[in-house]
């Protein structure tokens, strides 16, 4: 069950830069903005997935908070300015799912844990996206009403390093406290 | 000319009248017709002149000349080539003569343009000489501040074909002659039509109350930028009515950018010709319900006008009660001022097909407002007129058999005159594009339209070479500019764009957004390891990074062998409906190629076809003067009153 979360999630962060073209063809403005709450709820439910690999479940508690993370992103869209919203959401995406982990013990209930694993998260997936970004990492002007904002593919490929490094950081007991081996979850 | 001989008609108190006395020439009175005209022998710099009288109840012999005073050269002086003395010539031989000199000339010159000069009312003290100013539009907004009595005829001129002049005074008698008209040729500044040098001057006597003609003067300089004036010298001290009309034939060789003659004064206009892409066959799918034709420019601007419209019209129809269809027309750079508005029934309906047919045919006469309207625009960045056509209903086929500006169109003269407002921008060329929906297919079929979109190139000519593109929003008005790509062919002629300017609404970032991001940046760059290995949560700040750029106007530049290839779009919340590129150029031939131009409103356009503008190295030796070259690339400079906001 834990691996199939973590084989989900890239599928996860990437299926709405697959969806583009419908969400814009459904009308420019509106697809557009609805486009962007999606990206927004995709990417945090791809971080929830990570944590939720090491808890061996998925509290849908959290996963309706992505509707918070959802319309922040929705509306960062909806006038000038209001791009600040994106950035909150980003952060709150964060947040959310490193409080899964710190609150369920994946992290020892230890926010320093849950902040030095994502550091080092965002580090091995660097490395083991690097072919990725040196293929689609060119930055190439946006032209927002007709592709998204990366590559499909790219997308994919990044998800892909950040399951693999979950993958790889679970086994330092220090960081992770690997639930599932040491108390199965109570639904297993 | 011969229409002089049978209107006009000889005053009584004319038969009175006596050669003035230091005139030279013999003078040679023929009745013909009840018409009596006089020809006097011209003094030595003139080629060739004749009068008549005004109207007049009273009667001639029928037909008779008579020397009333003996020519004092022979028939012909060889010594002025090019000039003809009338004097020596029997009647029947007379006007064959003046023919055969204005027959001449039209082998080589077309005697279309035209100066007319204005009246001139008022007291001249003796021997003061007045030149009279280079007739304007009856409007404030023409006043010419500097040498407003040049009319610049340009390089290669070839002959004046005629001037008229016409002297009056209360204080002599009909016939007397009071004072001399002198054409003066000059060679003019082409910036400033400040003379530089008096290439030559022709005196013709004038006589109180007669009108007095000059014809086939020569302007054997083409090398020169010739400009002419009018001047009246009075022997005695009164107030003249002074009147003076010139009509100046030349040719200018054709230039390769301008693809063949033009020339100067005020000449009939037909572009029925030169409408290009209008006269033709249009399937519209989807259907249309406004359609934009032109603009149409010419290089002086426009003096009267008539827009004439033909075509056939389709329109799907279920039924054979064909709905009335209106067509209504407007002109402006923008179509912004509506000029006419006509319905047309259906003429047919093909039931096989489901279509109503109609035939709309329009021609409009446009008012002196118009006129001053459109030469105001001539005057300005763009000459161009647009024609927009609305339809009550879509429109499915068109077919346009006719869609043309007539009129006549002004000298460059009146252009050139402001030299103060001009800048050193070049106009090199100007292309009109009629957008549509980029993916057809999804967008219903009903409240369509096309956009036009202006794309215009320019180059400066003084100081540094650059090269500009610029894209103006079309009409209707409602749609603004969402992207442009354009290419310069051969790459080796692109060095980089200089500057983007764009006009209309341009979204501020608040500086509390830009710290805010910029915290974003080093939270990221501390994730990555100060920036050296972006992952997966670095990906996603670079997403959110994407949408606050996204609100920034952003450019891209991309090179193959070929061109140059350049994609630009403004922000997501600007509203931009004109956008110019500078260019740095290196000092070859080049093509600017532009591929597409994608306007917005309710829906988004794209053009239909790349249009290329080939620019023509500027030639280094005329750097120095941007209104010479301006002749020479057949261009336009565009005034200073053109507010960029510069990103």
């Amino acid at each position: 069950m834990s691996f199939l979360f973590l084989v989900l999630s890239p599928i996860v962060l990437s299926f709405p830069y697959f969806v583009y073209g419908f969400f814009v063809g459904l009308d420019l403005w509106w697809g557009f903005r609805l486009w962007v709450g999606l990206m927004g709820f995709g990417y945090y439910v791809f971080l929830l997935l990570q944590v939720a690999y090491y808890a061996c479940r998925l509290p849908l508690v959290y996963v309706a908070a992505g509707g918070v993370v959802f319309l922040l992103f929705f509306l960062s869209m909806t006038a000038p300015g209001l791009v600040a919203l994106a950035l909150v959401g980003f952060f709150a995406a964060v947040v959310l799912a490193l409080l899964f982990g710190v609150r369920s013990g994946v992290f020892h209930y230890s926010w320093l844990a849950a902040v030095v694993w994502i550091f080092l998260w965002n580090l091995v997936g660097g490395v083991l996206s690097i072919p990725a970004r040196l293929v689609f990492g060119a930055g190439e002007m946006w032209l927002w009403w007709e592709q998204p904002p990366a590559h499909p593919a790219y997308a994919l490929a990044v998800g892909a390093a950040g399951a693999a490094a979950t993958s790889i950081l679970g086994r330092s007991k220090t960081l992770v406290k690997r639930m599932c081996q040491a108390a199965p979850p109570r639904h297993a | 000319m011969n229409h002089l001989w049978y209107k006009s008609r000889y005053p009584r108190e004319a038969l009175k009248a006596k050669a003035p006395p230091n005139a030279r020439g013999g003078v040679l009175r023929i009745y013909l017709n009840q018409t009596v005209v006089e020809l006097v022998e011209a003094p030595t710099d003139v080629v060739a002149t004749y009068s008549y009288h005004k109207p007049d109840e009273a009667k001639a012999p029928k037909t008779k000349a008579e020397w009333i005073k003996p020519p004092t050269r022979k028939p012909l002086d060889k010594e002025g080539e090019g000039r003809q003395s009338s004097s020596h010539q029997p009647l029947g031989k007379e006007g064959e003569s003046l023919h055969q000199t204005s027959t001449q000339s039209t082998t080589v010159v077309s005697p279309d343009g035209a100066f007319i000069y204005r009246q001139y009312t008022g007291w001249i003290n003796a021997d003061d000489e007045v030149c009279l100013n280079v007739l304007m539009p009856d409007s404030s907004a023409y006043i010419i501040p500097n040498n407003p009595t040049v009319a610049s005829v340009g390089y290669n001129a070839t002959y004046v074909w005629r001037t008229a002049w016409y002297v009056y005074t209360d204080s002599y008698g009909r016939g007397v002659v009071v004072g001399r008209g002198v054409v003066k040729a000059w060679a003019v500044d082409p910036a400033t039509l400040d003379k530089k040098m008096l290439l030559g001057q022709w005196p013709v006597d004038l006589r109180n109350g007669y009108v007095t003609y000059t014809t086939s003067i020569p302007l054997s300089w083409p090398n020169q930028f010739v400009g002419m004036e009018l001047c009246f010298v009075p022997y005695y001290s009164a107030s003249y009515v002074v009147g003076a009309n010139a009509t100046l034939g030349f040719r200018k060789n054709a230039i390769p950018s301008a693809g063949g003659t033009y020339f100067l004064g005020i000449s009939p206009v037909d572009r029925s010709q030169n409408v290009g892409g209008a006269v033709f066959y249009y399937l519209l799918n989807p259907p249309v319900r406004n359609l934009v034709f032109g603009p149409f420019s010419l290089v002086d601007g426009y003096y009267g006008q008539t827009l004439n419209l033909d075509m056939t019209v389709y329109v799907p129809w279920s039924t054979s009660t064909c709905p009335t269809l209106t067509v209504t027309t407007y002109v402006g750079e923008l179509a912004q001022f509506s000029l006419d508005s006509a319905s047309f029934a259906a003429s047919r309906y093909v039931s096989i097909t489901r279509e109503c047919i109609y035939e709309v045919r329009r021609s409009v006469m446009l008012s002196p407002d118009a006129v001053g309207l459109w030469y105001d625009e001539a005057r300005a960045r763009d000459k161009a007129v647009a024609i927009k056509v609305s339809f009550s209903l879509p429109v499915s086929e068109l077919i346009i058999y006719r869609v043309d500006i007539s009129g006549r169109r002004f000298a460059e003269n009146y252009i050139d005159k402001n030299v103060f407002q001009w800048q050193g921008l070049i106009f090199r060329g100007f292309i009109s594009q009629t957008t549509r929906y980029c993916g057809s297919a999804r967008l219903p079929q009903v409240n369509g339209t096309v956009v036009l979109t202006n794309i215009e190139t320019y180059s400066m000519a003084a100081g540094d070479v650059m090269d500009y593109l610029a894209v103006v929003r079309g009409a209707p008005s409602d749609y603004v500019i969402d992207a442009v790509r354009f290419r310069v062919r051969p790459a080796e002629a692109f060095v980089g764009v200089g500057g983007v300017y764009v006009k209309g609404y341009t979204y501020q970032e608040p500086w509390w957004l830009t710290w805010a991001f910029r915290v974003a940046q080093v939270v990221k760059s501390a994730a990555d390891f100060f920036g050296l290995i972006p992952g997966p949560l670095s990906w996603f700040i670079d997403r959110v990074f994407d949408l606050q750029r996204a609100t920034q106007p952003d450019i891209q530049t991309s090179t193959t062998a070929e061109y140059v290839e350049v994609y630009w779009r403004p922000g997501i919340y600007d509203k931009i409906y004109q956008v110019a590129f500078k260019m740095d150029v290196s000092r070859r031939d080049r093509v600017i190629e532009v591929v597409d131009v994608e306007v917005a409103g309710d829906y988004r356009f794209c053009m239909f076809s790349p249009v290329a503008v080939p620019m023509p190295v500027v030639a280094p030796p005329s750097l120095y003067n941007p209104q010479l070259m301006r002749h020479w690339i057949f261009g336009m400079r565009v005034t200073n009153n053109v507010p960029f906001a510069d990103r």
